[in-house]
């Protein structure tokens, strides 16, 4: 065999139909031009660059923006050297004039090329190098992005079958599923035959998740109790870089490559040696970001300048209005989601947060500026009609800027002057901010009217102007943070080794971003006896809860592990049982129903229960044929998601959904085990037909799962803090009741009673309940309680017959 | 027992020599060299007394492994010794060439240390010597104008694998040491050759036709994994009566190596092998007889004699019969000329085409580096003559033929696939697989 010309082939054969018998197969494919894409190493690149390329709307879109951005820097960086070094401002500002000239042209305040460029400053000069280096250092990552995602262009085009065309009316998910398909044929992954939704979905997101648990168990220092301020959360853009690059994937990370962590941080023998690296390794890229610090500011401040100076200019309200911050980006992301998913979400809180913010007035502030802008306004009307009656007034000196700066000065009032119009609604407010961000402190239930809770949520949903300034002091805050972060070093390393299991085809990941209820459920969250976590294991907040229904609404094809499926299976059966009631009560409320919609504002509340209504019966497991013709279940879905769109309705949606939710919860207790499940099949249907006649508008392009998403939300959150205040109701007779603290074995005994099948109890649940739930109840208006009266009523009679 | 190994080059350069016992001829290896220059060029037998010791030796690639003995030792056991030697050279430096043999000789000291112990055998299996040999293999780097088309598929970005191994991919050392162990990848290769010997009458008719096969095995896999090769299912062994106008693939017989179980032949013609690591030769067939495809390369010479010039004119069509989808490469057509022959002079037509003419040998040889299937080349030769005879014409021919075909065997017998079970290690191997026809002696009669 030595000196032959002949190539080698790869062995590739269709013959592998007696694979069986040793459960060891080889994959091998007959396509040829698709092969190239098996035993891929780097799948998690890989994906993040499917999804990249997807949401960034395919290859030209992406490297023309890149291209633009390193044009854009070069421009930055010519166009400050140039306003620094060749505009004379003695001219342009009018101090001396040049010879010869009445009228001083623009081009004369230019000094020539050869001129200014003549003995810079040295520190002109090493920034120009240091910018030089940077754009260089982009430049090669943009050919390097380029190459790979011309890769990934190929992978679109001829595995995944996708044309640039198609690409923009593909969603996400059917690109996965395409993505599914094609490993089943050409295993990207060679570990695995198949790969699920909650594979990729780790791959894309492993180091986010790890962020997420993170942030949920407040493992990261970024509390700050500043003077004056009071306690406040530092996460600026570079303190994040920081800290990814210190946890995931900086030289000195745990993790040797982008799947595995390192071998050393698996054992628990290492954890003080490691702890003290990583401690060492942290006050390193402190003390670095300590001395880079003027470059770092510099840059920032550069940035920022010429990103928002025209936004400012153009609309000074920016400042006043606000953004979701980082960390709040963090804290209510589920784990598993994806950017657009998430970001889709808080699009949809923005509106309902800016109002609940805006309802706040700080009354010493409005009175100020309501002052400061009556003396602008005047100011600048006398400006203006002098203008007006004569435009040389313009030309007098500094006229021009007072007008400028008059009109921002009153813009920027108006900002801090409470709208006139407005209605004082924080508890509906909060529960529409919650339908769409999912996420709030407990203590802050019933409590949205305070102050505290105002001052806690705009931590989550701050100023742009104070993200500005965040950003701009990130360079001085950071090293304090990275040192604070050096006490937690062996935390750090003790949750990677706690929190990191080993999964087959994926690497390393988060345990809670398993979202197995079993390991990682919260009792308080509807998961007693699903979940044998301990309370360090315990997600906060619901989290591991609320993200496996999120993933589950959002990827309806994934099989969750068995004790997830229970959880979600009793929860559907929960919400079930709340539709029958509602339904059986809904009859004789109708009435009412009409009378209800003869108030315009609630007129849109009235279709969103019905919506909520189909969407829990969406989420009961009734087969389809329960769905009268006239509404299939998208239609009603979408109906949810017009009310979704349209932020009054949902705000309605709200403020009636809480209350009317509760109280067939409130109820369920009582009618547990006496009310059999078929009985008002009937009924239900029934409901269908009027609620299809109530949405005459139907289209078939909806997001179906995120109003379904929303009202789980809600609907968990109003289970859990029935379950909590059941629990504080119990206390309350031995003890003084405490704020989110409960006696865990009293409220496992009634949670017991109140879903299992047990109906000994039944006597004993209405009375303590019915009382203690609707004083707990957040924002009854005097209506609902109509409503509610009669549901109980109507509940009442349904258990005596 | 022996009493002296050495390994001399073609250019007769001794490369290797080790003396076991002391009771040899000091000058064995100039012994050999003169009975080598003696030959001038005809091959020595292989085995040979001279001055009372016998000399045995074995070819491979151009380099003769000697040994020589006092005793009476069995001449096929050394043999069979002496190529066991240079396979294991060859797996463990990679290459069996003079320059790697040069570049490793510390390490082939120290495995013929390890083989052969004051004379006697110690062992030969490539894997039960690994632990004692601690050389790495320095790696003779392959000609590169090879790799050409290994290039021009381009390195797959995100660790995409490549559909095309070049030819000497399979020409490495086996990894010793354990450091070259972990960066060293699972691969197997299997090479089925095939070697043809042809006669042809000049009426087209075949005289004797022949293909000997070999299935040979070069693994670098961490373990003993067992490995199961599927081969054409179709495959019928055996000269039966009944030959069916099927297209099964028919070998007249096979022979397997020891080590293969052949307990899943019969139904799955799968053969289950426990391969050690280096190279193996599974399976060896042959076919006699009518061979299943048509032979790849028809002549036919229309000569015409210019008695007034004193030349012949002989125009030589060459047809290549293999499907359009393969080509042969470095195919040599020889025709020796007469011995009156003061000189020829061919006119070839393309590039990628030459031709030469030895005048000692008086063999014409026609060179054609790229033959595609199912296509024809002719060349126009004139052959003067110092003295212009009728018999001299008859002197001409026949022509034989050297080529390499590439991914064809003229059985079609194929791998079908190829699986490995592992207990402790799960991994899939890279497997690649070729198939080569040679020409072992392929003659056609012009007249």
């Amino acid at each position: 065999m030595d000196g032959l010309q002949t190539e080698y082939h790869r062995l590739e054969s269709t013959d592998d139909a007696d694979h069986d018998e040793r459960n060891v197969m080889l994959h091998v494919t007959d396509d040829s031009g698709k092969a190239r894409w098996n035993h891929i190493e780097n799948l998690d690149e890989f994906f993040t660059r499917i999804y990249h390329y997807h949401q960034k709307h395919g290859y030209l879109c992406m490297m023309l923006a890149q291209v633009f951005e390193l044009v854009q820097f070069v421009f930055i960086v010519l166009f400050s050297m140039f306003l620094l070094r060749c505009v004379d401002y003695s001219i342009l500002f009018g101090d001396t004039k040049p010879e010869g000239v009445t009228k001083v042209a623009l081009s004369d305040a230019f000094m020539p090329l050869n001129q200014c460029s003549k003995d810079p400053p040295a520190a002109l000069v090493i920034c120009v190098i240091i910018a030089g280096i940077f754009w260089i250092h982009r430049v090669i990552r943009f050919v390097y992005n380029a190459l790979h995602y011309w890769e990934i262009r190929a992978f679109y085009r001829i595995a995944l079958k996708i044309s640039a065309k198609d690409l923009l009316n593909l969603t996400w998910h059917d690109v996965l599923k395409r993505v599914q398909e094609v490993q089943k044929e050409q295993r990207m992954c060679i570990h695995k035959a198949e790969l699920t939704e909650l594979d990729i979905y780790h791959r894309i997101l492993r180091f986010k998740n790890y962020s997420i648990a993170m942030i949920n168990k407040s493992l990261l220092p970024l509390h700050l109790t500043v003077p004056f301020l009071g306690e406040m959360v530092i996460l600026t853009n570079g303190l994040k870089y920081n800290l990814e690059m210190i946890l995931f994937w900086g030289p000195w990370a745990p993790f040797q490559n982008y799947w595995h962590l390192k071998e050393e941080y698996k054992r628990a023998a290492n954890r003080e040696e490691l702890a003290r690296q990583l401690s060492k390794h942290i006050l390193w890229i402190a003390l670095a970001n300590f001395i880079l610090f003027p470059f770092i500011l510099l840059w920032q401040i550069l940035y920022s300048f010429f990103n928002y100076v025209d936004l400012i200019k153009r609309e000074p309200s920016t400042l006043g209005t606000r953004r979701w911050s980082l960390y709040s980006r963090l804290y209510v992301r589920h784990f598993n989601e994806l950017d657009h998913e998430f970001q889709a979400r808080l699009n949809r809180g923005y509106r309902p947060a800016k109002k609940y913010m805006n309802s706040f007035t700080s009354n010493i502030l409005a009175i100020i500026c309501q002052n400061v802008a009556f003396f602008a306004g005047s100011i600048l009307a006398v400006l203006v009609i002098l203008v007006v009656y004569d435009e040389d007034v313009l030309t007098v000196e500094h006229v021009l800027t007072t007008t400028t700066l008059l009109g921002v000065i009153i813009t920027v009032c108006r900002t801090f002057i409470p709208d006139e119009n407005l209605i004082f609604c924080p508890e509906t407010l909060m529960q529409s901010i919650l339908a769409q961000i999912h996420y709030i402190p407990d203590s802050w239930k019933g409590c949205a009217h305070s102050y505290r809770v105002r001052d806690e949520f705009s931590q989550l949903f701050q100023y742009k102007a104070s993200y500005f300034l965040e950003e701009l002091l990130s360079p001085l805050l950071t090293p304090l943070i990275l040192l604070r972060l050096r006490g937690k070093a062996l935390d750090i390393v003790d949750f990677y080794r706690n929190f990191s299991v080993d999964v087959v085809g994926v690497g390393d990941v988060c345990s809670f971003a398993q979202m197995n209820i079993r390991t990682h459920g919260n009792p308080k969250w509807m998961t007693e006896g699903k979940s044998d976590a301990t309370q360090y294991q315990q997600a906060e907040d619901g989290k591991t809860e609320l993200s496996l229904v999120h993933f589950t609404m959002t990827n309806p094809k994934w099989q969750p592990p068995q004790e997830s499926k229970v959880f979600i299976n009793a929860l559907k059966e929960q919400a079930q049982k709340d539709v029958h009631l509602l339904n059986t009560v809904e009859a004789e409320n109708t009435a009412l129903a009409t009378s209800l919609r003869s108030l315009s504002s609630l007129e849109g509340g009235y279709s969103s229960i019905l919506g909520s209504l189909a969407v829990q019966q969406g989420m009961s497991s009734l087969p389809p044929t329960f769905m009268p013709p006239l509404g299939t279940p998208r239609g009603i879905e979408s109906m949810m998601a017009r009310g979704s769109a349209n932020t009054k309705v949902r705000g309605a949606v709200s403020s009636t959904e809480g209350p009317l939710d509760g109280e067939s919860s409130g109820l369920l207790a009582s009618v547990t085990g006496s009310g059999p499940l078929q009985t008002s099949l009937g009924p239900l249907s029934e409901e269908n037909t009027q609620m299809s006649m109530v949405t005459t508008m139907v289209s078939p392009q909806c997001i179906d799962s995120t109003s379904d998403m929303n009202f789980s939300a809600l609907y968990m959150h109003q289970l859990h803090d029935r379950r909590v205040a059941l629990a504080d109701s119990h206390t309350a007779s031995q003890s003084s009741p405490v704020d989110g603290v409960d006696n865990d074995e009293e409220a496992r005994h009634h949670w017991g009673l109140e879903t299992g099948p047990s109906p000994t109890s039944l006597p004993k649940a209405p009375g303590p309940l019915g009382e203690e739930v609707f004083h707990s109840l957040p924002g009854l208006s005097s209506l609902p309680t109509v409503v509610e009266g009669n549901l109980v009523d109507t509940a009442e009679n349904d258990v005596n017959v | 027992m022996l009493s002296q190994f050495f390994i001399v080059s073609s250019r007769g350069d001794v490369l290797i020599y080790k003396d076991f016992r002391g009771d040899g001829l000091p000058n064995a290896a100039e012994l050999f060299l003169e009975r080598l220059k003696q030959g001038k060029g005809a091959e020595l037998a292989p085995a040979e007394e001279l001055e009372g010791v016998y000399f045995m030796h074995v070819k491979r690639n151009g380099l003769y492994f000697v040994c020589t003995s006092r005793s009476d030792l069995s001449p096929f056991a050394t043999f069979e010794l002496l190529s066991r030697v240079s396979s294991l050279v060859k797996d463990y430096c990679g290459v069996l060439t003079d320059e790697g043999i040069r570049r490793n000789f510390a390490l082939v000291y120290e495995l013929l240390d390890e083989i052969i112990d004051y004379g006697y055998v110690q062992t030969t299996s490539t894997k039960s010597l690994k632990p004692y040999i601690h050389n790495e293999a320095e790696v003779v780097k392959a000609d590169h104008l090879a790799d050409v088309g290994f290039l021009t598929f381009g390195p797959g970005l995100f660790g995409t694998e490549f559909r095309f191994a070049p030819s000497h991919a399979a020409e490495k050392p086996i990894p010793v040491t354990p450091s070259s162990q972990g960066s060293s990848r699972n691969e197997v290769y299997v090479d089925v050759i095939e070697r043809m010997t042809v006669i042809m009458a000049a009426n087209g008719s075949l005289i004797r036709s022949e293909v000997n096969g070999s299935l040979q095995m070069k693994t670098f896999v961490i373990g003993s994994p067992e490995l199961k090769l599927g081969l054409s299912e179709d495959l019928v062994i055996g000269k039966t009566s009944e030959i069916g106008y099927g297209t099964a693939v028919r070998l007249d017989q096979a022979q397997f190596h020891p080590s293969v179980d052949l307990a899943d032949f019969e139904h799955k013609r799968a053969l289950t092998i426990h391969p050690s690591e280096g190279e193996c030769t599974i399976m060896r067939y042959s076919i006699t007889g009518e061979l299943p495809s048509r032979l790849p390369f028809q002549v036919s010479a229309v000569t015409t004699e210019l008695e007034e010039k004193q030349c012949l004119e002989v125009q030589l069509e060459v047809q290549c019969d293999l499907p359009s989808s393969n080509h042969a490469v470095d195919v040599d057509v020889h025709l020796p000329v007469p011995k009156a022959t003061t000189d020829v002079i061919a006119s070839t037509s393309a590039a990628g085409q030459s031709a030469k003419y030895k005048p000692q040998e008086k063999i014409f040889t026609w060179t054609i580096n790229k033959f595609h299937g199912a296509s024809k080349l002719k060349t126009r030769i004139r052959i003067q003559l110092s003295q212009f005879h009728r018999a001299t014409v008859r002197e001409l021919g026949p022509v034989s033929f050297q080529f390499e075909i590439k991914n064809y065997v003229s059985s079609h017998l194929e791998v079908k696939y190829m699986k490995l079970f592992d207990r402790q290690h799960s991994y899939v191997p890279f497997r690649w697989v070729r198939y080569v026809t040679l020409s072992d002696s392929y003659t056609i009669r012009l007249r």
